[in-house]
């Protein structure tokens, strides 16, 4: 499905040549994004345990 | 305002209007004025799209969040980047398939006529409805600023902004949009420095005033536990009768909400939402658009959770500090009139002893060696004297609103006055232009954005497509800069049914919601449902949006979880419809 659709993309009729991807792939970007939403969260769990205090 | 605010803050919007009504010249034809001649680059497109949604809506809105419920806001935003890399592989190649202008054009030729213009339909409805809050939000700052009607108020914003987006086009608003988020980010940056400036020389560090800011249960940013563990909704009837628990679903922000319903509304906010749609039609190719998404996944959530920390430390701020018993100036206006003053009198009496109490009792745990938990007693007289000036400032918003809803007084919350009413009475001269110059210039790039999204839903999916499918680009393009007036004026009137009060920042989110789901559903029926057809699109959209109301109607859920509810919708109804109708 992926394949597929990035393939209609690329053949867009614009006819422009896509550009190589940051970090060599755009799997890697995409993980990349994934695990630092991850440690923004973790960053934010450890944020909350350290300072706040419920009511 | 003194006067170098008011040239700093008319120099800077001229600058908006100018810079926006100078880009006409790539407006010359209708790929020009709504896809930008697809010569966007791509961090421009991406620090437009995080503009959009950022708006004034994330000054004014989120500060106030903020400071009356902490940092929980941002977990709603934690689905965002992972809603961002399913976007990139899935929906992004399939927008740039072809060169469309909208991406409701894409369903016609996936399933047919009808899901597309009702596609369009609902976008419209639902952006139209949406926009009216976007322009009230900084029309609430600048009546308070000018001291004018708010009705005003939305009429300058409404105008100024309907002109160069009508004459500029989708390149206006990008570019507008790349400057206004400069701007507001250094106004966000100058509004913390000012902030600890006030602070830490009172309290001794940065570390100490977030010490504080936790034990007034502030900075709680991330609850993995939900409150109400229950799974099984409860219905309005079960409510009304005080009969069950709280479920799970009930609770506007823990962080499986935020992920997993956030992912939803963010999938289709972003992704089907054709004011934010757009701007991935806007860049030379699919990879250029990728890139501007990704740009919101890197630093979205961290912005949020910047702007929350900034209303914390504005409440800070108020701890410290004389704060006024209500932001809000028609509220503070109905207080100082004859009927409520011998009624406000011992409130405000009252106010001003837990304020100082408050103020004493942060000083007291300031001091505490080894950290506020350290001395429980110290800390359970703060957290007292916080819930009441909480409750004090309650009572007050309620005796002032006066009025009763289903049996109970009505509390019509100043979330949103909090902000205007710090930098008003705070900000240093220079200052205060600058930070009202990046309110308007953020409201108004998110509006342009708007109502540039909305002229292109109905000349491209409506107008061309159904009433004159034959006319000239020419005209076309006139009949788009034309409706853009339309939906300018729409949207102005539509502004002033918002001045009702509550947080405008979920209101948004809700009225969003309500459709988001729906739309959503029809994309993934086009990427995934091979046999579904026309009608299936059609009535699936429809029972989308059915199961919403239906869900609303009968069980108490948030808003988050609407979009879900709509998804669901759409594929069952859309799945059943495909077993008996073949796709043509």
């Amino acid at each position: 499905m992926r394949g597929s659709l990035n393939e209609m993309a690329d053949s867009s009729a614009e006819g422009t040549q896509p550009d190589r991807p940051p970090l060599g792939s755009w799997a890697r970007i995409y993980t990349l994004c994934c695990v630092l939403a991850v440690l923004v969260m973790a960053l934010l769990y450890w944020f909350s345990q350290a300072f706040n205090v419920q009511s | 305002m003194g006067t170098l605010d008011w040239i700093v803050f008319f120099a800077f919007i001229s600058y908006v209007v100018w810079d926006g009504v100078r880009r006409r010249s790539g407006a010359t034809d209708l790929e020009g004025y709504y896809a930008g001649g697809r010569k966007i680059p791509w961090w421009a497109a991406g620090l437009s799209i995080m503009a959009t949604q950022a708006s004034a809506i994330t000054v004014i809105g989120t500060t106030g969040q903020g400071h009356e419920r902490g940092m929980g806001l941002v977990q709603s935003y934690f689905g965002l980047p992972f809603a961002m890399v399913l976007l990139c592989i899935f929906l992004v190649p399939y927008f740039r398939s072809r060169n469309v202008l909208t991406p409701y054009q894409l369903l016609e030729e996936r399933f047919g006529p009808m899901s597309r213009t009702l596609a369009s339909l609902i976008f419209l409805c639902s952006r139209c409805l949406a926009l009216g809050a976007v322009i009230y939000a900084p029309s609430i700052a600048l009546s308070a600023i000018l001291n004018i009607d708010l009705v005003v108020a939305v009429v300058i914003i409404g105008v100024l902004t309907t002109t160069y987006t009508m004459v500029g086009g989708v390149t206006a608003v990008i570019w507008t949009d790349v400057k206004q988020m400069v701007v507001i980010l250094v106004g966000l940056v100058i509004v913390f420095g000012m902030l600890l400036w006030e602070l830490v020389p009172q309290l001794g560090s940065f570390g100490k005033v977030l010490e504080l800011a936790g034990a007034a249960d502030k900075l709680g940013a991330l609850e993995i536990i939900p409150e109400n563990t229950g799974l099984v909704p409860r219905t309005h009837a079960a409510i009304a009768a005080g009969i069950g628990d709280p479920s799970f679903w009930e609770q506007k922000y823990n962080v499986w909400a935020g992920v997993f319903g956030g992912v939803f509304l963010h999938l289709s906010y972003f992704g089907c939402d054709n004011s934010q749609a757009q701007r991935l039609l806007t860049s030379k190719n699919a990879d250029e658009s990728k890139k501007s998404l990704l740009l919101s996944a890197f630093a979205k959530v961290p912005m949020q959770a910047f702007v929350l920390l900034l209303g914390v430390l504005m409440w800070m701020f108020y701890t410290v500090t004389p704060q006024p018993m209500l932001f809000n100036s028609d509220q503070i206006a109905v207080a100082q009139s004859v009927e409520f003053e011998a009624r406000i009198a011992p409130l405000q009496v009252e106010f001003d002893t837990a304020h100082a109490e408050r103020k004493a009792s942060m000083l007291a745990l300031a001091k505490v060696e080894g950290g506020v938990t350290a001395d429980p007693v110290a800390l359970a007289r703060y957290q007292t004297a916080v819930a009441e000036v909480d409750n004090v400032r309650k009572r007050a918003r309620v005796l002032v609103t006066d009025e009763v809803k289903d049996g109970k007084a009505v509390d019509s919350k100043d979330t949103n006055d909090i902000f205007c009413r710090y930098i008003l009475a705070e900000m240093p001269p220079l200052l205060l232009g600058l930070i009202i110059a990046a309110i308007f210039a953020a409201a108004m790039s998110s509006i342009d954005s708007v109502l540039n999204s909305l002229s292109g839903a109905t000349v491209i999916d409506i107008y061309r497509r159904w009433i004159r499918p034959d006319c000239s680009e020419a005209h076309a393009l006139r009949v788009g800069k034309f409706t853009t007036l339309f939906w300018g004026v729409v949207a102005t009137f539509t502004a002033l049914f918002f001045a009702g009060g509550g947080s405008i920042i979920e209101m948004i989110n809700q009225v969003g919601s309500w459709f988001y789901g729906s739309l959503l559903g029809i994309f993934v029926m086009a990427l995934f449902m091979r046999r579904a057809g026309d009608l299936a699109g059609a009535l699936g959209l429809l029972g989308g949006m059915g199961a919403v109301l239906l869900v609303h109607n009968t069980v108490k859920i948030e808003f988050l979880w609407y979009n879900v509810v709509g998804l669901v919708g759409v594929l069952v109804v859309g799945f059943v419809t495909s077993l008996f109708v073949k796709r043509r």
